[in-house]
């Protein structure tokens, strides 16, 4: 193995499992999320002198995954059936109701909007970053995710009164603007 | 309920997460052979007059027919061309093929579709070698989960080898040689082994320990066998030790370190295999008693191509 490809090797090791939960929570599907991630690592492992100069490779990871899901929903429009008529939810008091409501909620989002939910609310992102990785406007973030969260909330119902602010770096100026009101 | 944030929920949709599958190490191999399709598909837009993006690249070489000998079966020699659609380009079909040419009319022949192992029956994922018996009769194609041995004669593949399967059902066969007298074919795996099989039967031997094959480390697996013209030694190299197999039992020598290993070369007599690293040196290995000799300093850091004329 080349010393470049030992270095991918021990950076894929160590970012494999978060690109996986991340991609999870995008597609929904343990299986497709490994597929996804050992994608976006694959073409992490092209660009990987690029992205390693510049000690980026993790958010370079994160983008295309983002994009590599991206890309497969627009072509794949027909596998996963988007609706907002949910099958019967029971109170979600259990945890594996819980994920399965959570998941189900999210299923119903458009694939950008998931997007930005992961990014936003469990990947931590600011408005900022979250636009660089979907390659978008900050003010496309916050209505994408206005609108995500607005859904949300009609299916999560009660499970969801306050989504509060997402755990942001000190400091984060878009902090004030992301508190949604519904 | 009422009170857990989004993220908690997101994180709670995470529970029951199953364990984790060799997704690195599946990664640096899609990685190293997007890379390499990528090269091999610049360089053919470089000399294309037209902008065609070709999904399909070749990957693999193995001709038929170039060795004289008493069982050489008539007819043109055939070009075989292992080729790989990646899914990662179009969705709609690939995986692997054997494509024949006939090598008087550079023609191409209808590809050979192959199988994979349990988790892809229908479909190979890529191919990695083709290595063509010495009586010219069998091609040995090893894909990600399968050595399939394809006829030459009919240009039809066999049923699929699979070697040590691992937990994920890719057993990773990639680099294949085989004795000279063909009766027996060697196969890397990616997982630090090296399988016989026999050409007669089709059948895989027990699985060959080689070298350690802890993946952060610097071994990911066998890159590489050599066989002696006598046939008795196969050398395997993966990156930092050469192993000498004894192919009359098949039993594993003593690994001979060798730091940064990449490439492998045995003179035509026999007596010395060199070992190119990306250390700069060459390293010349007695193969009576499997020593190294004293490095050869070359210019470079990368020796990392060797070929020695007959």
């Amino acid at each position: 193995m080349t010393s470049h490809e030992q270095e991918f090797a021990e950076f894929a090791e160590a970012s494999a499992p978060r690109l996986r939960r991340a991609a999870f929570l995008l597609c929904g599907d343990w299986h497709t999320a490994e597929d996804l991630a050992q994608t976006a690592l694959a073409k992490v492992f092209v660009s990987w002198r690029k992205v390693r100069r510049q000690d980026a490779a993790h958010a370079y990871a994160t983008r295309t995954l983002v994009n590599s899901y991206l890309a497969e929903k627009r072509l794949q429009r027909s596998t996963e059936i988007i609706t907002d008529q949910l099958p019967d939810c029971p109170a979600p008091m259990l945890a594996p109701e819980t994920r399965m409501v959570v998941l189900d909620a999210l299923g119903t989002l458009p694939p950008r909007s998931r997007a930005v939910v992961m990014l936003r609310y469990w990947a931590d992102l600011s408005v900022d970053q979250a636009a660089d990785v979907l390659g978008c406007s900050p003010g496309t973030v916050k209505t994408l995710g206005a609108r995500a969260l607005g859904k949300l909330r009609g299916v999560l119902g009660d499970a969801l009164t306050d989504p509060g602010p997402p755990r942001h770096p000190p400091g984060d100026r878009h902090q004030a603007e992301e508190t949604w009101h519904g | 309920m009422d009170d857990k944030s989004l993220h908690d929920l997101l994180n709670g949709a995470l529970a029951g997460e199953p364990p984790l599958g060799p997704v690195a190490q599946n990664a640096l191999a899609a990685g190293i052979r997007l890379r390499r399709s990528r090269r091999i598909r610049a360089a053919a837009a470089a000399t294309a007059a037209a902008a065609v993006i070709a999904v399909t690249i070749p990957v693999g070489l193995g001709v038929r027919g170039h060795l004289a000998g008493p069982e050489q079966p008539p007819g043109t020699p055939i070009l075989y061309v292992g080729t790989y659609t990646s899914k990662l380009h179009t969705r709609h079909t690939y995986g692997g093929t054997v494509v024949p040419i006939n090598t008087a009319t550079n023609t191409p022949g209808t590809p050979i579709q192959l199988v994979g192992g349990p988790n892809s029956p229908t479909i190979a994922d890529n191919v990695g070698k083709i290595a063509i018996t010495p009586n010219g009769k069998t091609a040995y194609v090893t894909t990600d989960s399968s050595v399939t041995p394809v006829s030459t004669a009919t240009n039809t593949p066999g049923r699929p080898i699979h070697i040590a399967p691992s937990a994920n059902g890719f057993d990773y066969p990639d680099f294949i040689a085989i004795t000279p007298d063909g009766k027996t074919a060697y196969v890397a795996s990616g997982w630090g082994t090296v399988t016989p099989i026999s050409t007669a039967t089709n059948t895989p031997g027990k699985p060959i320990p080689v070298g350690t094959t802890s993946f952060i480390g610097t071994d990911i697996g066998v890159g590489q066998i050599a066989i002696t013209p006598d046939g008795k030694t196969a050398y395997a190299a993966n990156s930092s030790s050469v192993t000498p197999i004894n192919t009359t039992t098949n039993t594993p020598g003593k690994p001979i370190h060798i730091a940064g290993l990449l490439q492998i070369a045995i003179t035509p007599d026999g007596k010395t295999v060199y070992a190119a690293n990306n250390v700069g040196t060459i390293t010349p290995i007695n193969t009576t008693t499997n020593t190294p000799g004293k490095p050869i300093h070359v210019v470079g850091n990368f020796t990392q191509a060797i070929a020695i004329t007959p």
